[in-house]
């Protein structure tokens, strides 16, 4: 069994096959050896580790992704918007929930758990204009009004269709 | 005697503390003579305005420094201001969290996922949203490398992606242009639209073509013909617009296409004489790993879109490098196993995968295509016939090779093997001789009948590590329960794991359960150990 401590100090004991999941905590684990010693993880609150954890528990034991298939993702990899009937469930949870599960996915290395939450905020944008996008995550514009015009006249033939 | 005049005029605005100099209008005498009263005087006026402006400059400097310290300070306050801004953003604004990467992951997945006939282009929508991601979108070429030439196309939106995908290979497709009238109502649009794209052909990396009405067709085989070499095109895509659709010999591209590695077409009609297959052109189609040959049914109009087998045979013998063929639909008209003129077979050295999918369980042809192929290296072998209340044709007799005292398998090296309604009770006995190296097992309809125990041999099928049924029906699964029961309580060979489909139905989930008593099971969306 492996302990780990969230930012908000909450202790989570996590059987090691679930845990490795995180090919961060797996190498800590690889390079520390066996401890009883608790790893922190700084940058993870315990309301995300427990999703988290969820997530690794429901997913043990299938083939991690092997980092030839990341080298050649650009080619090989086939990318599709589909996600399983239960990650779909499992993600849908308000956005501050689903931004604070890929930025831990992404801190914790969990690469499919970060393929299931960036596909389905890709799925979000899809089909939206800019304005709906910027209201859709509270996206200040930035833009100046002269720059807003001139990114406007760039796209000007898609605002005739 | 001329007047001797020196006028000396302040400036106003100097005395208003601005920086100019006071303005000095001198009225030149003609003629200097040695007048001293005048020139003390003037010397005078000078010195007093030297020190006016002395006083000035020590005042200007010291605001100077005053400024430049005030500008030191408003450039603090708004960095820490900015800072807070960004701040209190990230609070409103989750998305904004994220660090660039996974923007950008996100981002590639929204491009390639998107439905290209909608309105607003995700890669474009992107670039207006804010100037982080639209610095990001702009810096990363990948996202601009799909280019679709449409009816719809703007000239601005394809040279917006030709320049924002920088040198990378480019995806284009051609599709939608369904009405020949289109042509009368909007003439050489077609034409114009394909120019903007054909300068970058040399960087074309994958060609999709489909929807696309007969005349335009036409056109653009023939305008792909002039086009000159496309060294960077790997891949091919042709769908037909309707059955009875022939896709032009061109899009096989053969020489012109000299690093094509998959040809994936609809509807292609060869002869022996197709000029895509010359004599002595036996080079042409030498890196093609992956062919994909597909019938457009529905109708009789499909009739007339079948290959001839001495057709076929020869774009095979071009294809020394070919590791994968599928065939859907009966597209090969094959009238006899020994029409060929040489010994009756076709020979696939290096083939590893061979998919029929014949789309109806009495295909005429297929017997005879299946007893020609000779593939020494095949890997995978996939036959689906469509669902049915009808078996589909039986092909094990040809699955095995006579001649010896035992028969032997025609494809000994098969791991991977995909059947739908091809296995019947009947058959199973020779699908499982013909394939002794079976690893991964996927199979539906009445094939479960290949574990009845009544045709299963002992010692079969031990290297079988994974078994995939797609949905089925009660009896078929409770066939599975019985036969793993057998093979594993002898000790004939360590279960495979067993993938099925997610059921409501409590008998189907009670047989699930009894599985778990001899392997793991895995359900389609979901699992249970």
């Amino acid at each position: 069994m492996v302990h780990l401590v969230t930012s908000d100090n909450v202790e989570f004991v996590v059987d090691k096959e679930v845990v490795e999941r995180s090919v961060l905590i797996k190498n800590m684990l690889e390079d520390v050896g066996e401890t009883d010693q608790s790893i922190p993880l700084a940058n993870v609150s315990s309301a995300v580790l427990r999703k988290v954890i969820e997530y690794c528990e429901h997913h043990r034991g299938e083939p991690l992704p092997s980092a030839d298939a990341d080298q050649n993702q650009d080619e090989t990899r086939k990318r599709t918007t589909d996600i399983s009937e239960w990650d779909q469930k499992f993600i849908t949870v308000d956005q501050e929930m689903l931004f604070e599960i890929i930025l831990a996915a992404n801190y914790l290395d969990i690469k499919s758990l970060l393929d299931v939450g960036c596909k389905t905020v890709a799925n979000m944008i899809k089909g939206k204009t800019p304005d709906e996008i910027r209201r859709l995550f509270n996206i200040v514009n930035d833009f100046t009004p002269e720059e807003e015009a001139q990114i406007k006249k760039e796209n000007e033939w898609a605002e005739d269709r | 005697m001329m007047a001797r005049r020196w006028t000396i005029q302040k400036n106003k605005s100097v005395l208003d503390n601005d920086l100019s100099l006071p303005s000095l209008t001198m009225s030149r005498p003609l003629r200097r003579t040695y007048q001293p009263g005048v020139d003390r005087e003037l010397f005078q006026v000078l010195q007093s305005e030297a020190a006016h402006l002395e006083g000035k400059e020590i005042e200007l400097v010291s605001q100077i420094k005053a400024l430049s310290e005030a500008l030191v300070s408003v450039r603090s306050t708004l960095s820490t201001l900015r800072f807070r801004a960004n701040e209190c953003a990230k609070r409103i604004s989750p998305v904004a969290r994220l660090p660039n990467e996974t923007l950008l992951a996100i981002f590639e997945e929204a491009v390639s996922g998107q439905d290209m006939c909608s309105r607003t282009r995700v890669e474009s929508a992107i670039t207006r949203v804010s100037h982080r991601w639209r610095r990001i979108a702009l810096h990363t070429p990948r996202l601009w490398t799909r280019v679709c030439v449409t009816p719809d196309t703007d000239e601005r939106d394809v040279q917006l992606h030709l320049s924002r995908s920088a040198d990378l290979p480019l995806d284009v497709e051609v599709w939608g242009w369904w009405d020949y009238r289109d042509s009368f109502t909007r003439p050489h649009h077609f034409e114009h639209t394909l120019a903007i794209v054909l300068p970058s052909a040399s960087r074309w990396r994958r060609m999709k073509i489909g929807a696309s009405c007969d005349t335009l067709l036409t056109s653009l085989s023939f305008i792909l013909r002039t086009v000159g070499p496309l060294d960077a095109l790997q891949q091919v895509t042709f769908k037909a617009q309707q059955p009875g659709q022939i896709c032009p010999t061109t899009l096989l591209m053969g020489k012109s296409a000299p690093n094509l590695r998959s040809i994936d077409v609809e509807n292609i009609v060869l002869t022996a004489r197709s000029p895509c297959l010359h004599n002595h052109d036996f080079d042409c189609f030498i890196g093609v790993t992956h062919l994909i040959l597909r019938l457009h049914e529905g109708d009789a109009r499909a009739l007339k879109t079948t290959t001839e087998l001495q057709g076929f045979h020869a774009l095979l013998l071009r294809m020394p490098n070919l590791v994968s063929l599928s065939l859907y639909g009966e597209l090969i008209c094959v009238k006899s196993a020994t029409s060929l003129e040489d010994e009756g077979n076709i020979t696939l050295p290096r083939l590893q995968t061979l998919i029929f999918h014949p789309n109806t369980v009495r295909p005429r042809y297929l017997r005879n295509l299946i007893a020609m192929v000779m593939a020494p290296e095949l890997r995978h072998f996939e036959l689906v016939y469509p669902d049915s209340f009808t078996q589909g044709q039986d092909i094990s007799d040809l699955l095995l090779q006579k001649g010896c005292e035992q028969p032997t398998p025609k494809f000994p090296l098969v791991e991977r093997l995909v059947l739908n309604n091809a296995a019947n009770i009947a058959s199973a006995a020779a699908f499982i001789r013909a394939f002794p190296a079976v690893d991964q097992l996927t199979i539906s309809g009445a094939d479960v009948g290949i574990f009845d125990l009544r045709t299963w041999e002992e010692g079969s099928w031990r290297t079988i590590t994974r078994l995939t049924l797609r949905p089925s029906q009660r009896d078929h699964l409770s066939m599975v329960v019985n036969w793993l029961n057998a093979v594993t309580s002898n000790g004939d060979l360590k279960a495979p794991l067993v993938q099925g489909p997610i059921t409501d139905c409590p008998i189907m989930m009670r047989l699930y359960e009894e599985l778990k008593r001899y392997t793991q099971i895995e359900l389609f969306g979901m699992d249970s150990k």
